[in-house]
């Protein structure tokens, strides 16, 4: 007997919705790639400048934006000061900029002395490739509007190379673009946070060491937390994604032993 | 999200939560109320990229710099602005059939000027350091990193003598190495699968947790 | 004469960017500098370019009525609303626009690639088979994945754990074999399929750079 679409459905949907509303978790053990990444950040001075470019659509929030918090979360609990921009994804601009606007207030950082939010700008890889020759004929203002030639901090900033850190979180191959005409040609230091339909992409250039680390989807976020020692949405969405995972392979189980059956009555 | 429990929101987040069920709806048919929500968000992203491309594009890199630059515009920064503006507007000459030809010069320049900078890093980013780190020095290594590496030389080898010589050549034939090359490949795809399986359910569970939200902030349990 | 233009600024544009990279001379490197400048400005009219034919559509579908003309108006109406409070209002916090984003564009965008989930669901179900030694073998790496990816995989490893002779060895490690897969094998193939489309890209590049692509020009 086959199994119904709409069961399938339905059951998914059941081991999702449960651990959801009575806030099940799991404790999640962290894996080398996610503790690079954590590293890497922890062994960056106080007052550090780095860039986060991000580089996803709200379709996938669900994974990267767990990412952003906890990354922003890191940044100024270490008192690093990040300069978020989004130059290849337009839409992400207002859910980037809220999202660190309200992990700011709660951890009492100001924007434009604490942490800066440069937004999108057109161009594409141009506009990554400019960077490195004249940061400032790329962003010449924050997203709201002040001249980065007021701040103190920019004065020591020409190229996107004088940045000790780049990561980028992204739902495509903006990644790659980073790593090609910035890490390879600029030499800034590069680590990501990636979806984890890219995660298994990223893995070469994990292993060549030009990716230093990678957070790979819901459960990347969901290892950082831990290491961060926060309960966010990461970890909570993961007792979702467990139950999810043992229903998959419970049909696919089935949906084998199915098949077997049917071949060897067809057989018969 | 702070904002949900806010004055008036419950009535938005019961008109959310329609659209989000209009969308999942779907999943068993499609149906006039999931065209209408999806030529719905259509019209919001498009004019919401819009004004995000109007405010970085036209507004920061163009109507600015031109008209208030506070440093002094001598005629070589002018020119870096009005000469890109007019090749970029040919874009629009696409429109018409007498001077659509145009158009294809912008594009031009884009494609020549992005091609060639393609090819430089890409050498250096994806091949020559890929190649250097596939060959190590084994000295200082363990029994067991000598024989990952080991295995990450066959897997590239064999899949690339598949993609080479048997896609390529469009043999038929059973090949020893292409075999080993398609083993390794579907050990890679099995990976790329589980991930992304996992990609695709934590879209959904975030989808749960939206309506989770927007229900309890109706109820006031938020 | 038309299209040898459009060659020309190809062929121009593609050799000097090329040679840019490879050698050091200032004159090339200014020339960079500023064909990356003008890229910007060109790019912007290019994206609204985008935008202005996706409306033009919208406009056709309403003309010639192939669907319901409530449709077309939907999108045409919304994006009016979103433009027009933008420009009054801005798109900073607790602005108009941002309400419809932070509650249209986030929440249904989202909603729409979620749907994905259940198709993969039933695909499990229906499409991943033990057919022949090739699935079977995707098939154990995916599952593999699946659960070395959750924390029952840990659970597992964990109470099928064996101390011999001082040393820890876990019979059913789905976390470590995870680990192996993507380490091992799939760096070995992602590193050929990365030469392969890089090798692509670079001829295509050429290709377009030299003319004998030249399918943009139609």
């Amino acid at each position: 007997m086959k199994i119904k679409k709409e069961v399938i459905y339905f059951l998914l949907l059941l081991v999702i919705i449960l651990p959801l509303i009575f806030g099940i978790s799991f404790k999640i053990k962290p894996t080398e790639p996610v503790i690079n990444f954590f590293q890497e950040i922890n062994s960056l001075k106080k007052g550090s400048f780095i860039v986060v470019t991000i580089s996803f659509d709200p379709s996938t929030k669900a994974e990267l934006l767990p990412m952003l918090d906890a990354l922003t979360y890191h940044l100024f609990k270490n008192d690093i000061i990040p300069v978020y921009m989004n130059p290849l994804n337009a839409n992400v601009t207002n859910l980037g900029y809220l999202s660190i606007k309200k992990i700011a207030r709660k951890m009492k950082k100001k924007e434009n002395s604490d942490y800066y939010y440069l937004g999108f700008v057109p161009g594409d890889k141009s506009a990554l490739q400019d960077m490195g020759e004249d940061f400032y004929s790329v962003y010449k203002k924050t997203f709201d509007g002040k001249d980065l030639e007021n701040f103190n901090i920019f004065k020591n900033i020409q190229k996107i190379s004088d940045f000790s850190l780049l990561i980028d979180l992204a739902d495509g191959n903006s990644t790659l673009d980073l790593l090609t005409y910035i890490n390879t040609k600029y030499g800034v230091p590069m680590a990501s946070g990636v979806t984890a339909v890219m995660a298994s992409e990223y893995y070469p250039y994990l292993n060549s060491g030009q990716l230093l680390g990678l957070l790979g989807g819901l459960r990347g976020a969901a290892e950082y937390e831990t290491l961060l020692d926060m309960s966010a949405k990461a970890r909570r969405g993961m007792s979702a994604q467990t139950f999810a995972h043992i229903l998959i392979f419970i049909l696919i189980i089935i949906g084998n032993y199915e098949y077997f059956k049917g071949k060897r009555h067809g057989n018969n | 999200m702070s904002i949900l429990r806010e004055k008036g929101m419950g009535i938005i987040n019961i008109i959310v939560i329609l659209l989000m069920l209009s969308v999942l709806s779907f999943v068993f048919k499609d149906n006039h109320f999931f065209k209408f929500t999806e030529r719905l968000l259509v019209g919001v992203s498009a004019g919401y990229g819009f004004l995000i491309i109007f405010n970085a594009g036209f507004i920061k890199k163009i109507w600015i710099p031109l008209f208030y630059s506070t440093g002094t515009n001598n005629f070589f920064q002018v020119m870096n602005i009005i000469l890109p503006c007019l090749l970029g507007l040919l874009f629009f000459t696409s429109f018409s059939k007498k001077y659509g030809f145009l158009a294809k010069y912008p594009l031009a320049f884009l494609l020549g000027t992005g091609a060639g900078v393609e090819i430089g890093p890409r050498i250096e980013t994806s091949i020559m350091r890929q190649i250097n780190s596939s060959v190590v020095d084994f000295s200082n290594l363990s029994l067991f990193e000598i024989f990952n590496y080991i295995i990450i030389l066959i897997a590239i080898v064999t899949t690339m003598y598949y993609f080479l010589f048997i896609v390529r050549g469009n043999k038929k034939r059973e090949n020893f190495i292409a075999n080993i090359g398609i083993f390794f490949m579907m050990i890679g795809f099995g990976a790329s699968f589980g991930y992304t399986i996992m990609g695709r359910l934590s879209l959904l569970i975030e989808v749960v947790d939206m309506f989770r939200e927007r229900i309890f902030s109706i109820f006031g349990l938020l | 004469m038309k299209e040898l233009i459009a060659l020309l600024i190809v062929l121009i544009g593609g050799v000097i960017m090329t040679l840019q990279y490879f050698l050091n001379i200032p004159v090339l490197d200014l020339i960079y500098k500023n064909v990356l400048d003008w890229s910007i400005v060109i790019s912007t009219f290019a994206l609204l370019l985008a935008i202005r034919s996706l409306l033009a559509r919208q406009f056709q579908d309403l003309k010639f009525k192939k669907v319901k003309s409530i449709f077309p108006l939907t999108t045409i109406i919304s994006f009016f609303t979103v433009v027009i409070l933008g420009l009054i209002f801005g798109i900073g916090e607790k602005t108009p626009v941002d309400f419809i984003y932070q509650n249209i564009q986030v929440p249904l965008q989202a909603t729409v690639f979620s749907l994905l989930a259940f198709y993969i669901s039933s695909a499990a179900y229906r499409a991943f088979r033990a057919k022949n030694f090739s699935s079977t073998v995707l098939l154990i790496s995916g599952s593999i994945v699946i659960i070395g990816r959750i924390p029952l995989g840990d659970f597992i490893a964990k109470i099928t754990t064996l101390h011999i002779n001082g040393s820890v060895i876990s019979l059913i490690d789905f976390p470590a074999w995870t680990k192996w897969i993507l380490n091992v094998p799939n760096v070995g193939i992602k590193r050929a399929f990365i030469f392969g489309i890089t090798l692509g890209i670079i001829s295509t590049s050429l290709k377009v750079i030299f003319g004998i692509e030249r399918g943009w020009l139609k």
